[in-house]
């Protein structure tokens, strides 16, 4: 059955208007879960808000649970959807860089757009830097960066392939690490934060 | 932990767990509507002329792979140079399948006619994939126009005639001359690895 | 007030979010993302001023194609509902206000000039690594790319290396 535009079962203007509500629902959920925050966000990384673990990896596990389902009982044929290439000397490079801009700007992309519709100024500036990064990125393009950008290219890979297991085995051992590191950190959260201020739990809608 | 979290996080893992049972399922085609497949047929796209093939061997054009669909047998008398053999009966073994699902060649299938070719380009065709073309008329008129090319009449035009010419030197390209038809003494040229690519519908994404 | 009411249970918006990304995958055969829409919102922009330029640059110069308008895309549509939804969410919850969100432990200007750098990484690194958390990260891992979980590894390891260094901006 889907996915339905690829295979033209329904028009390109569905298709754009179908994203708009998909991006509806992405945003209503980033916002509630309190991404605009750039002090949530970053929390994962000192111990005091686990909240980036949580929403992720219940958001791609979930994902990729129900994708696999589907696409066992032919709801989905994965074989058509866009599949990424993976070109791993070039990912872990960018990764890096993203990582430290993660840390530095306390945004992604995505959270920070979110953000700035809702006025954070913070993420208006963070957008912008992104708008300036992309633009510098194309201009040192040839000499800087178009090397790096076309090599370590494996083609599209699957990680279960390439580990030579199942998907669906892959998925559920992925998915026991996910539910162990959520008791692990909500506990590790839950002490490390017993010492913190009152005011500081406030700000970031935490229990004490 | 709120009774929440510990509903979706049960829900997680007892999809995750079921998941882990479920063998893999990779669709290897998809099947293409019936309206689309005979219009496609109806086009004739999937041609290449002779003459486009002659031009092809004889420029070493990279993006061209020539398969003859015959038996082994008849692929051992005589074949067309570089072309590698898939027999028609074993199409559908997946070390094959890959010659034809990839998108990076253009394959041109031949046979002693047009009608098995065509025949396994309907088959392909039908499975989803593309870049899989038929040499019109196959080994018969590849004889008939490359081999011994007919000589224009005399109200033939200027084109005709430059089709001849370029017929008749390709004819001494392929040991042709003199209509004779030399089996292929070499083995054909090691054809580059076919890097089997899945067929997407999409392109898109981040990138 | 409970003051645990404020912001959705994470188990629950991550499952949500990860119903859009079904969706996504279902209906245009792409998972969600960002990146590319700032990419294609950029590309647009130039592409007005300086047609020329773009349409031969080495790297911008593919996108633009044959003359296909790279705001008529998928993603772009998508983070026009991104700031839909996180409108109605925000009025919602009350958090729709003009303000810079920081530790009271630094200035505004400082958190200000870290928002820029760390924009401008991020559009460096989304070029370089083909997307950022959702688009390369997410919807690789959701179809088990191992682009998504090298990307996983590199950012959320790479924040962990960087996070001591800047802790003085969040705690």
């Amino acid at each position: 059955m889907g996915p339905l535009f690829p295979q033209n079962i329904i028009t390109e203007p569905v298709n754009l208007l179908i994203a708009v509500l998909i991006g509806t629902g992405f945003g209503f959920a980033l916002e509630a879960a309190g991404f605009t925050n750039t002090r949530k966000l970053a929390g994962v990384f000192y111990g005091y808000d686990f909240v980036v673990l949580k929403v992720f990896f219940t958001a791609a596990m979930t994902a990729a649970i129900g994708l696999f389902f589907m696409n066992y009982f032919g709801l989905i044929d994965l074989q058509l959807i866009y599949y990424p290439s993976t070109y791993w000397l070039p990912t872990i490079v960018g990764g890096l860089i993203m990582a430290l801009g993660f840390i530095v700007g306390g945004f992604c992309p995505g959270t920070s757009f979110c953000a700035a519709s809702t006025g954070k100024i913070d993420a208006i500036t963070f957008v912008g830097g992104v708008f300036i990064g992309i633009i510098g990125y194309g201009l040192v393009y040839t000499p800087v960066f178009s090397k790096l950008r076309a090599s370590g290219k494996m083609g599209r890979v699957n990680i279960a392939e390439w580990l030579g297991i199942s998907d669906g085995l892959f998925i559920f051992i992925v998915t026991i690490i996910a539910l162990v590191a959520f008791v692990v950190v909500t506990k590790l959260q839950a002490k490390w934060n017993a010492k913190r201020s009152d005011e500081f739990l406030d700000d970031l809608g935490l229990d004490d | 932990m709120k009774k929440l979290d510990k509903y979706i996080m049960g829900l997680l893992f007892v999809g995750a767990l079921i998941l882990a049972f479920l063998p893999n399922k990779r669709y290897a085609y998809h099947q293409i509507k019936s309206k689309d497949l005979l219009y496609k047929t109806n086009l004739n796209l999937r041609y290449y002329s002779t003459d486009d093939i002659a031009k092809a061997i004889i420029s070493k054009d990279p993006s061209i792979l020539l398969i003859d669909v015959r038996t082994p047998k008849e692929y051992a008398d005589f074949t067309l140079p570089g072309a590698i053999n898939v027999p028609y009966d074993s199409i559908t073994n997946t070390k094959n399948l890959s010659y034809f699902k990839q998108d990076v060649y253009n394959v041109v299938m031949f046979s002693n006619g047009s009608s098995l070719a065509d025949e396994v380009w309907l088959m392909l065709s039908r499975m989803g994939f593309e870049n899989n073309f038929v040499m019109k008329g196959g080994l018969n008129q590849w004889i008939e126009t490359i081999i011994r090319p007919p000589r224009p009449t005399n109200l033939a035009g200027q084109k005709e005639w430059e089709q001849y010419e370029f017929r008749k030197s390709a004819s001494a390209y392929f040991g042709g001359a003199g209509g004779q038809v030399n089996s292929n003494p070499t083995a054909p040229t090691p054809t580059p690895v076919v890097v089997p690519q899945k067929k997407t519908g999409s392109i898109g994404g981040c990138e | 007030m409970d003051k645990s009411k404020k912001y959705m249970n994470p188990y629950l918006a991550g499952f949500i979010i990860g119903l859009m990304m079904i969706a996504a995958y279902f209906f245009s055969g792409e998972g969600l993302g960002s990146s590319g829409a700032y990419r294609n919102i950029t590309l647009w922009a130039a592409n007005g001023i300086a047609h020329n330029a773009i349409a031969n640059d080495d790297y911008f110069g593919k996108f633009i194609g044959s003359g296909v308008n790279p705001l008529n895309t998928w993603l772009v549509f998508e983070m026009l509902g991104l700031i839909a939804g996180a409108l109605i969410s925000a009025g919602f919850h009350n958090r729709l206000k003009f303000e810079i969100v920081k530790s009271p432990k630094i200035t505004n200007k400082t958190r200000l000039i870290a928002a820029l750098i760390g924009g401008v990484l991020w559009g460096v690194g989304t070029q370089l690594g083909r997307g950022c958390t959702s688009g390369l990260i997410m919807s690789g891992m959701a179809v088990n790319s191992l682009s998504g979980y090298i990307g996983l590894i590199a950012v959320f390891g790479g924040g962990y290396m960087f996070a001591y260094f800047v802790r003085k901006l969040w705690i």
